[in-house]
């Protein structure tokens, strides 16, 4: 086991109404490993039952929101169904931020990238930091989107802009340069209703 | 455009076609069964070996 023991791999913190939890793997960007994805999905779980917990925020520590899946543990992943097993886990872990009948909101600092994506997609609101940067990076190592990545982003912002995020550039930072729907304030505008007072 | 991997670059193209039309669940599932079978190309091999070297990957479509 990790050191989890020491320093849990979610933080929860409600004040008020308002419930944060914190993905705490700072070391790797918050990736989400079965330990951090069990947390999470047990305290979505008691985020739907808890009347003191009227909304939920996500975000990430240490600068950085998710990487997503851990890289690292890729490696174990090559039996088909080995990883549709797996990954299922994870797609349920998402859909859950939908099933929750509770306002959502992701609160994005620094990279969020593969389920981390998808995870932030699921939320009602995305709010992003200006160092915010939506990284769509598995078309670098041979893959595609999951968990709802590409199936989600096209609901939310339609085919044209989803070829647009996820072709134009493979970094999206938030800079004039940036082409338009490729930075993570332009996601955030495209895929939020109305502005979020949550602060990051 | 032309640099990425063929394999996903297509798997990408149709998963985005469809997914205009199809509900999120059938998006899903079409998603891990394209990702199960990318993950068994080449290219991913190649992909993970050129990130840890820190190197462009050199992707032939297989």
């Amino acid at each position: 086991m990790r050191s989890s023991a020491v320093e849990p791999t979610l933080l929860a913190n409600r004040e008020g109404g308002v419930l944060t939890l914190v993905l705490n793997r700072p070391d790797r960007r918050n990736a989400i490993d079965p330990e951090l994805r069990d947390a999470l999905a047990r305290a979505l779980d008691d985020a739907a039952t808890d009347a003191a917990v009227r909304g939920v925020v996500v975000t990430g520590a240490g600068g950085a929101f998710c990487a997503g899946g851990d890289l690292a543990r890729f490696d174990e992943l090559h039996d088909a169904r080995v990883y549709r097993h797996v990954s299922h886990r994870l797609t349920e872990l998402v859909e859950s931020i939908e099933r929750l009948e509770k306002p959502v909101v992701a609160a994005i600092d620094g990279v969020v990238t593969g389920a981390g994506l998808a995870l932030a997609l699921a939320c009602d609101w995305r709010v992003g930091s200006p160092s915010a940067r939506i990284l769509f990076r598995e078309g670098r190592v041979g893959l595609v989107p999951t968990h709802g990545g590409l199936t989600r982003l096209v609901k939310l912002v339609g085919l044209a802009r989803a070829k647009e995020v996820l072709w134009a550039a493979t970094t999206s930072t938030p800079t004039p340069r940036a082409p338009r729907g490729c930075s993570a304030r332009s996601l955030e505008r495209a895929t939020t209703s109305s502005r979020s007072r949550a602060r990051v | 455009m032309l640099r990425r991997a063929p394999l996903s670059f297509a798997a990408a193209k149709r998963l985005l076609q469809m997914s205009a039309d199809v509900d999120l669940r059938s998006g899903m599932l079409a998603e891990s069964l394209a990702q199960s079978a990318l993950l068994q190309s080449e290219d991913h091999r190649e992909g993970l070996a050129a990130a840890r070297d820190r190197r462009d990957p050199t992707f032939k479509g297989a």
